[in-house]
């Protein structure tokens, strides 16, 4: 009996003991268990402003280049341990140690589940990533942000700039050992042709066709000479146009693929839904000559495999980092930065540009279609105090007062003097009162399912609450604000973000366009529509970056959506992951392991 | 009993459609639409009207739901909105964590809970029955995730006995399977036995004061003969319902430890088909989850018969 006693004080003791222990260090993963955040869509395409002045063949594909560095951020924020820094942003920044070692399987965690393995079927983040690095198109992004051939060897474009012709590689493979002709090429652009952004547009405006010439050559032909030919076919745009065998681009653009075959330096291997998909290195792969750089140059892949493993949970993530199951994770929250920083073991990085957000308001209806009403929320709103509710670290965030991305090319401050982050809300409660609509109720949308914007939400509930409005802040999962925001009788603002895509330009940002994205915005005096017009048909990147200014400016003028800032997601490796550059893409060429 | 059975069979037909017909309405009712997820955040209203129509739900709601029925009735569960995979397939997989991990919790919660229920009703007012009282509420006030979290941080980060994450299907090895499915399984098995725990101490608090059990003391049995062989066989009747219906719970999916431990089981199937609106996936998976508790209700109403042998059907 006395035994039993003994026993049962020792489990509560024991039990009191680790809810002791847990309560007290910070480090215990004690955050709850929040549902996997839905995956942000694949950064969309967008334009210009690489482009040579006039259509003509480059002597390199660098001269495409622009002559402003596309990136401005310093390399290293903050390097913990010396001499090697462990914190990482912006592009590139090697973490090269050593000679390269082949071999082993290279684990990493995404951002989301992998519902798809079609990347002209969704624009899903977690499919890009398949994409990437089982697929080539014929130009893919270098680290400027420039279209820099990928499968195409040369090309050239006829005198009045309305035909471009361009010849592919030599010895081009599929990974089942099919040769890769001009007509998949033009299969491929053909399947995605009414979704795929920037083509989409070329077709639209400039009445492109693209033909198979030959075997190894394609050409466009224009009815209008533009220099957004090389941005309208890059891999890096909405239902991006890879190259693909004949029995997926002959699918319906609807119909989503099943199978997974292209160029890329790696050979997918297998998908198992809810758990992993695998890919191996390719050992027939044709690579470029050029150093790799970003998406483009030629790849060189170390790893035998690459595992990309889901764990839904953040906390379980950062244990499984901890511990060594995985080697990295794709973006996380920030909440989980100083259990990375804390560690010897691993590197931080942080997504600089990363992503951009904003109040959308539905300009269709009372109270937001009145320009007064959209001013006032612009003078009222406290754009520090959102991005510090909803990100935290002024590290993982910064103000822009451009309707792209900061620390980019587009960095301006063209209009926002006066509109950004004023913070003056007498003058916006006259606004109000001129407009007449003070206690009308505006719904704000909030998906408790993502991060980030649930807090933005709750801030701009305040500022309209402040201003007057009857507020009802009405809290959601991300399905359904999806399917509501489609109704614009159902809503008046929400907040959702975009991706590294911003950094590519204007002319693929709908929400700046008239009638374009579900903030349906009207562009009443046609301005905006007009400039787009100007932008699309710039002959250089000088002139494109003044008619972008011109945009920005109009933009805080007319807002079309409120802009509230950037925020930075943070990645993470651990020690042995030697010479990844994931920002801006976490790819895993020219990546090896080194285990101790 | 074999005509009780084949009646019991019978009998629920009609509950599994209804199940049917309700979890397809009320996910149809429900907002959110699977082709707006699936056409992407770049999309335009106009594409994702497309892709309404390209997945078939722009047709009528009774349309929809008469090819459900059809296919199911033909065995077919249907095929993912996303991945194009049938649910079949989906499901296939993912049955041997989900259903390793609900055996081995409900191994665990039966092991822990019934002596412990047992000894607290032996020793009732006792200093140990109210340790197991204390454990009992504990046990089960305490969130399964923040266990699972305890259990990652001291059992995995910290003294690195056992994986963080992950399941290692038994082909790979006995001992890395068990060693995989530990500490998620007793995240899972401390609610539940918990509940075990405090269902047995509470029949057999009973089932102790009847006056055959007297008299089996009287005659001179050995006290574990008398707790063991009387007092505990009439006890179970309550019990065992219990351990059935948490049965049921575990092998239709544990969705928290599933995504805690980031083990790819049924549950997480089904929580990402709420989160994507897949509807084929969470009906498919919620007629699992209802045929699962039919089953499990007739095997115990058959354990019955075997544990109180009044009890003839």
């Amino acid at each position: 009996m006395k035994r039993i006693h003994w026993t049962m004080l020792g489990l509560t003791v024991a039990l009191v003991f680790i809810l002791a222990c847990a309560s007290a260090d910070e480090t215990a993963p004690a955050a709850p268990a929040a549902p996997a955040p839905a995956e942000p869509a694949q950064a969309a395409a967008a334009p210009a402003m690489q482009q040579p002045a006039a259509p003509q063949q480059p002597a390199a594909p660098a001269a495409a280049a622009p002559a402003a560095p596309a990136m401005a951020v310093p390399t290293v924020v903050a390097p913990v341990v010396q001499p090697t820094p462990r914190v990482y942003s912006a592009v590139p920044t090697p973490v090269t140690t050593g000679m390269p070692v082949y071999g082993g399987s290279l684990k990493i965690v995404p951002q989301g589940s992998l519902k798809s393995v079609d990347p002209q079927w969704t624009t899903l983040i977690v499919t890009a990533h398949v994409a990437r690095h089982t697929m080539e198109g014929l130009f893919q992004l270098d680290d400027s942000f420039s279209p820099a051939p990928m499968l195409v060897q040369d090309w050239d474009v006829s005198e009045d700039g309305l035909t471009w012709r361009f010849n592919l590689r030599d010895g081009l493979m599929y990974h089942d050992g099919r040769a890769v002709t001009a007509s998949d090429v033009v299969g491929s652009f053909d399947r995605v042709k009414e979704k795929a952004g920037m083509y989409k547009r070329l077709l639209g405006e400039f009445g492109a066709d693209m033909t198979a010439d030959s075997d190894s050559s394609i050409v466009i032909t224009l009815t209008e000479p533009t220099a957004l030919v090389l941005d309208s076919i890059h891999t890096n745009q909405s239902f991006a146009p890879y190259v693909l065998p004949e029995e997926i681009h002959t699918l319906p653009q609807t119909e989503s693929s099943q199978t997974v075959m292209g160029t890329g330096p790696f050979k997918f291997v297998s998908w198992a839904p809810g758990d992993r998909w695998t890919a191996e290195r390719w050992v027939d792969y044709a690579k470029r000559d050029e150093p790799t750089s970003a998406l483009a140059g030629g790849h060189t892949v170390y790893v035998d495999t690459i595992e990309w493993i889901e764990i839904p949970d953040m906390a379980s993530r950062i244990a499984a980092l901890t511990v060594g199951q995985v080697h990295a994770l794709d973006e996380f929250k920030a909440d989980f930065v100083p259990q990375i920083k804390d560690n010897p073991d691993l590197n931080l990085f942080i997504n600089k540009p990363g992503n951009g957000t904003a109040v959308w308001l539905n300009h269709l209806k009372p109270p937001f279609n009145d320009k007064r009403v959209r001013r006032a929320l612009q003078l009222a709103y406290p754009m520090e105090r959102a991005l510090t509710a909803a990100v935290g670290d002024p590290e993982f965030w910064s103000l822009c007062t451009n309707y792209q991305a900061c620390f980019t090319r587009w960095d301006t401050d063209a209009g926002s003097e006066g509109r950004y982050n004023v913070q003056d809300v007498e003058a916006a409660k006259a606004l109000i009162a001129e407009a007449g609509v003070a206690g009308m109720e505006v719904r704000v949308m909030q998906p408790l399912d993502m991060p980030v914007l649930p807090d933005l939400a709750e801030v701009t509930a305040e500022v309209l609450t402040e201003l007057g409005f009857d507020v009802d802040l009405q809290p959601m999962d991300w399905a359904t604000l999806g399917t509501r925001r489609a109704d614009p009788e159902l809503w008046e603002a929400f907040h959702t973000w975009s991706g590294t895509g911003r950094v590519l330009g204007p002319l693929t940002n709908t929400s700046l366009q008239k009638d374009g994205w579900f903030n349906r915005y009207q562009d009443d005096t046609g301005k905006m529509t007009e400039l787009m017009n100007k932008f699309a048909r710039a002959k250089s990147a000088d002139e494109q970056f003044a008619i972008w200014e011109e945009i920005n400016a109009f933009a805080f003028e007319d807002m079309p959506m409120i802009r509230i800032g950037d925020f930075y997601p943070p990645l993470a490796s651990r020690k042995e992951v030697k010479n990844w550059n994931p920002i801006p893409f976490p790819v895993l060429w020219d990546t090896w392991l080194e285990e101790e | 009993m074999s005509g009780y059975i084949i009646r019991r069979l019978l009998a629920s037909i009609p509950v599994i459609l209804l199940v049917g017909v309700i979890t397809f309405s009320i996910l149809h009712i429900a907002p959110g639409d699977p082709a707006v997820l699936m056409a992407g955040e770049e999309a335009t209203p106009e594409d994702v009207e497309k892709m309404r129509q390209a997945l078939g739900f722009d047709k009528p709601f009774y349309v929809q739901f008469a090819v459900w029925v059809g296919n199911l009735l033909r065995g077919d569960l249907g095929t993912s909105i996303f991945s194009k995979h049938t649910i079949t397939s989906l499901m296939a997989p993912r049955l041997q964590p989900t259903l390793s991990l609900g055996m081995l919790a409900i191994v665990l919660s039966i092991l822990f809970g019934i002596p412990m229920g047992v000894i607290a009703a032996w020793k009732v007012g006792s200093f140990t029955d109210r340790g197991v009282m204390i454990f009992a509420v504990l046990g089960f006030s305490v969130p399964v995730f923040w266990l699972g979290f305890i259990f990652i941080w001291l059992f995995a980060v910290h003294f690195r006995i056992f994986p963080a994450v992950g399941f290692v299907p038994i082909s790979e090895g006995v001992f890395p399977y068990l060693k995989s499915l530990t500490l998620p399984a007793l995240a899972n098995a401390i609610p539940f036995s918990a509940l075990v725990a405090r269902m047995t101490r509470s029949t057999m608090v009973e089932v102790l004061q009847e006056d055959y059990i007297r008299t089996a003391r009287a005659k001179g049995l050995a006290e574990f003969g008398v707790i063991g062989r009387h007092a505990l066989r009439n006890a179970s009747i309550p019990i065992v319902t219990v351990i059935g219906l948490v049965f049921a719970a575990l092998v239709s999916g544990a969705v928290v430890t599933e995504t805690v431990f980031a083990i790819p089981g049924l549950g997480r199937l089904l929580v990402d088909g709420v989160v994507r609106r897949d509807y084929p996936i969470v009906q498919a998976m919620l007629m699992v989850t209802a045929v699962s508790y039919v089953f499990v209700n007739l095997v115990i109403d058959i354990f019955y018969a075997y544990l109180d042998p009044r009890i003839r059907y």
